[in-house]
């Protein structure tokens, strides 16, 4: 017992005495602040890890929100299904799933924005104190102006008007000082434009090749921001919703807010136009073929278009590196899948196509003709009608905008010195349709698949073994890369983001000049000729909104803005309204001798309409319980 | 020692056995039950599934409470077995196809309360009549609007479901209308469904005549779903 009582005396010892300097000791696995900041090298370290965290709508971005990821989501488990965006919107499809319009956590960033903002917030604090010269601080002032506007863009854009958080809150325990309320989003827009002017007055200029900040990314940001809160006030009325966060303003804007934000559009953008710094890449194509080739070039290797580029995401180390990419073996076709289970993902719909304008009909969107009545509906092979004979299952597409052929690889072209094979079956002799199925026929001593050859790794379209062909009848092919095969493993696509290119500056003036009746009509309509020229257009267009919203479609397609573009412009319910996507079936017509191809107006095979919820203009706002802010509408 | 042992197993037992008071609640046994009705025609008015008329409740005696919903039926009427009992706050009905309501209601929950709601629908559709001949539905009908706005839309929609309507449907025939109507008019939709895939010949559908009033986040109004077979072979 004796023994106890000495154990006892001892432990009280110790438990008086031991802790004397260890609560005063500072941890050496953490980096205390004025260490970090006290070195220019120390800075830079810190603002690289800013950029990471940039909600960047890259090859890492997806709408879905997967393990708490909605950018950057290959951090922890690469497999995102090969989801991207522009699946949830009317240009593509996923080649196995249903990729949902909505659920309503899907593509939030609100735990993650603020965590952003409070680790820029912490570094704008110091900035007055550093000991650096003046040209590097407000170098500094404008980098951090532009992390933080690029932020709250991403927020107001998904949650309408927020908590504006200027200044690094310090921790207290009295957890009320801290709550923040919205501002309304009027406020909001004006707080995000403020501080790209103030990036845009404090950075020097620059192309994309710098990879960071720049007053010309600055200035495009802001032209993207400004034409986003113009459209949500002009075109709020068309789907209007009601409610607490209505009557507060912290939701909507009134109308007479329009010309304002579309002006403060044009200038941001004429500042990038009139530099002198900027171009179109290749702008002046001899031939269609020409045209197609040079887009595909330019997003294949950004950095070999530095007058078009204004601001790069690069992408350079392989593996588990959070900035890697896997676009390559998700998307390549199956026949080049050279391992990987699961290609080709990525199908672009036949609507997409069909937007695209022909070079002998300008100015207006015209349908691929497959019936001889050119009657173009959707319903599936009648073979009572009188369909177009092809003698490839790709001729239709001729003369068919470039950009469409440089973005899509079509039936029976070649790819990575392939011909890529997409068939969805073939009409036997006696005029029997055998589509979407397997099966073989042998006609006059020739064997024919359906498919168009007997195994499902020999072509890449419509079988639906392992969801790896695609069923619009086209596959993906705009950032794709020529030369590299494919490397069948996780993270393996270094390819650089174009996050902002001056084709999407051009269109955003054009679009704000023709919304608004401000700025200048003829530069607005030489910036969408501009671009057509580049695609191998040679008759001019005139300004109007069907002619941008169609250019802007088509010449942004896959770079994730379609998404945003309908949300913006308030068209996403009425587009989608018990809406199905459409697929362009290639079939072998027996009936002729020698066979020839039809092309057959259909509904995705294995698909279900999608309707768009006008809440979903604006995402729930996550823990309203605690953080006691005002929820968004029918939350 | 062994007194200590016991000491420590007596604490611990203390422990289990009293930590968990506040988990003790009552299971929901309580339901709120009743139904959308016209003022006027004392009927349950018809609504959608999807983003049809929702009954939002906050239930009180908590510092941040969040809505609760209930989604009621395309027949009007709505059921919730699962509620806790107590003092609730209705939001006065807003969106939805009748006039919004303006009065947050207090309900107290216990057993089984049925709680009905009169509202003016926007629009009555009177004397609907559905007939299917060959693969032609053709519906008749008249309107009634109870407020000054124009009609905005009238549709015929198909579905397997009888949950039919705008938002869930096969097919549909609609007709802009963009005018204040006069209640002796007759309309007439005809929906032919000869080449559209989706329905199947010999098979049974749903059909159901609509009309939407223009007012700001206004739905459909409809008349009941009718269940037709679409005939074997063509004539």
């Amino acid at each position: 017992m004796k023994l106890y009582k000495l154990l006892f005396t001892a432990s009280l010892v110790l438990l008086f005495f031991g802790c004397e300097d260890v609560l005063e000791l500072e941890p050496t696995n953490k980096l205390p602040a004025e260490a970090l900041f006290s070195k220019p090298e120390g800075v830079k370290l810190y603002m690289a890890n800013l950029y990471y965290q940039l909600p960047v709508e890259d090859f890492n971005y997806i709408h879905r929100t997967q393990d708490g990821y909605t950018f950057n989501w290959n951090g922890t488990n690469p497999n995102n299904g090969g989801f991207v965006q522009a699946m949830h919107t009317d240009i593509a499809m996923h080649s196995e799933f249903a990729a949902g319009l909505s659920q309503d956590n899907w593509g939030g960033w609100w735990d993650d924005g603020y965590k952003l903002i409070r680790d820029v917030n912490t570094l704008i604090k110091v900035i007055p104190d550093l000991d650096i010269n003046e040209q590097d601080r407000a170098l500094l002032v404008g980098e951090t102006a532009f992390i933080r506007a690029y932020a709250y863009f991403a927020l107001a854009k998904r949650y309408g008007g927020i908590p504006l958080i200027k200044e690094a809150q310090v921790y207290t325990t009295d957890v009320e000082s801290l709550k923040v309320p919205r501002s309304t989003e009027a406020e909001t827009w004006n707080f995000v434009l403020e501080e790209c002017q103030k990036a845009a007055d404090n950075l020097l200029p620059g192309d994309g090749s710098q990879r960071r900040a720049t007053k010309f990314a600055a200035l495009a940001l802001k032209s993207r921001a400004a034409l986003h809160a113009a459209s949500v006030a002009k075109f709020w009325n068309e789907a209007p919703l009601s409610g607490e966060a209505v009557e507060k303003n912290l939701v909507g804007m009134d109308a007479s807010l329009a010309d304002g934000f579309y002006q403060q559009c044009i200038q941001a953008s004429e500042a990038i136009m009139n530099s002198g710094t900027f171009s179109l890449f290749r702008p002046n194509p001899s031939s269609p073929e020409e045209a197609a080739e040079n887009y595909r070039q330019l997003f294949e290797n950004p950095n070999g278009a530095p007058e078009e580029a204004i601001f790069i995401k690069g992408s350079a180390i392989i593996g588990n590196d959070h900035t890697a990419n896997n676009y390559e073996i998700w998307y390549n076709p199956n026949q080049l899948a050279n391992g990987w289970p699961h290609p080709g993902r990525y199908n672009p719909t036949l609507e997409w196509a069909d937007m695209f304008e022909v070079y002998s009909n300008p100015g207006v969107s015209t349908k691929l003709n497959t019936v001889v009545d050119g009657n173009e509906d959707y319903e599936g092979f009648d073979a009572a009608r009188d369909y177009i004979n092809y003698d490839t299952p790709h001729d239709v597409y001729i003369g068919k905008d470039a950009r469409l052929w440089g973005s899509a690889i079509l039936p029976g072209t070649e790819w990575k010195n392939t011909i890529i094979t997409i068939q969805a079956g073939f009409i036997e002799p006696d005029g029997t349709p055998k589509l979407l199925q397997g099966g073989s026929i042998t006609v006059n001593g020739e064997k024919y698949y359906t498919y168009g050859s007997a195994s499902a790794s020999e072509h890449s379209g419509f079988n639906p073994a392992g969801g790896n062909h695609t069923r619009t009848g086209m596959g993906f092919k705009k950032f794709l890369q020529e030369e590299i095969d494919v490397n069948p493993a996780w993270n393996q696509g270094t390819l650089d983001f174009m996050d902002f290119r001056y084709a999407e500056i051009l269109l955003n003036y054009a679009e704000a000049v023709v919304e608004s009746g401000q700025g200048d009509q003829n530069m607005a309509k030489k910036a969408i000729n501009d671009i057509r020229k580049r695609a191998g257009h040679t008759t001019e267009i005139e300004l109007s909104i069907e002619n941008v919203l169609r250019e802007r479609t088509v010449e942004l397609c896959f770079e994730n803005k379609r998404f945003y573009d309908l949300i913006r412009r308030r068209i996403f319910d009425e587009l989608f309204n018990v809406k199905s996507r459409h697929a362009l079936l290639p079939v072998l017509d027996l009936r002729e001798d020698p066979p020839k191809y039809i092309m057959v107006r259909d509904v995705v095979p294995r698909s279900d309409p999608k309707t768009f919820e006008p809440k979903w203009y604006y995402r729930r706002i996550p823990g309203t319980g605690s953080n006691g802010l005002v929820q968004n509408p029918l939350y | 020692m062994k007194n200590i042992q016991i000491l420590i197993f007596l604490l611990c037992g203390a422990f289990a056995f009293n930590s968990c008071e506040l988990d003790n609640y009552e299971a929901p046994g309580a339901s709120l039950s009743g139904a959308i009705i016209d003022n006027q025609t004392g009927e349950s008015v018809q609504s959608d599934i999807i983003s049809g008329t929702k009954i939002e409740l906050i239930e009180h005696g908590y510092e941040n409470p969040s809505i609760q919903q209930i989604v009621v039926k395309v027949d009007g009427t709505y059921r919730d077995d699962m509620m806790f009992a107590g003092e609730y706050s209705i939001i006065p009905l807003r969106r939805g196809n009748f006039v919004p309501m303006t009065d947050t209601m207090i309900v107290n929950i216990e057993g089984e309360t049925v709680k009905n709601f009169e509202v003016q629908p926007y629009i009555r559709i009177l004397d609907p009549n559905i007939t299917i001949d060959g693969t032609k539905i053709t519906a008749t009908f008249r309107l009634e609007q109870t407020v000054e706005n124009e009609v905005d839309q009238i549709g015929l929609f198909g579905h397997r479901s009888p949950a039919v309507g705008e938002p869930l449907q096969l097919g549909k025939k609609s007709k802009n209308i963009r005018d204040v109507v006069d209640p002796t008019e007759v309309f007439e939709l005809v929906m032919d469904v000869r080449t559209d895939r989706d329905f199947v010949r010999g098979e049974a559908y749903h059909f159901r005549i609509g009309a939407i009033i223009d007012v700001e986040e206004a739905e459909y109004n409809y008349a009941p779903a009718v269940r037709l077979t679409i005939p074997d072979t063509e004539e």
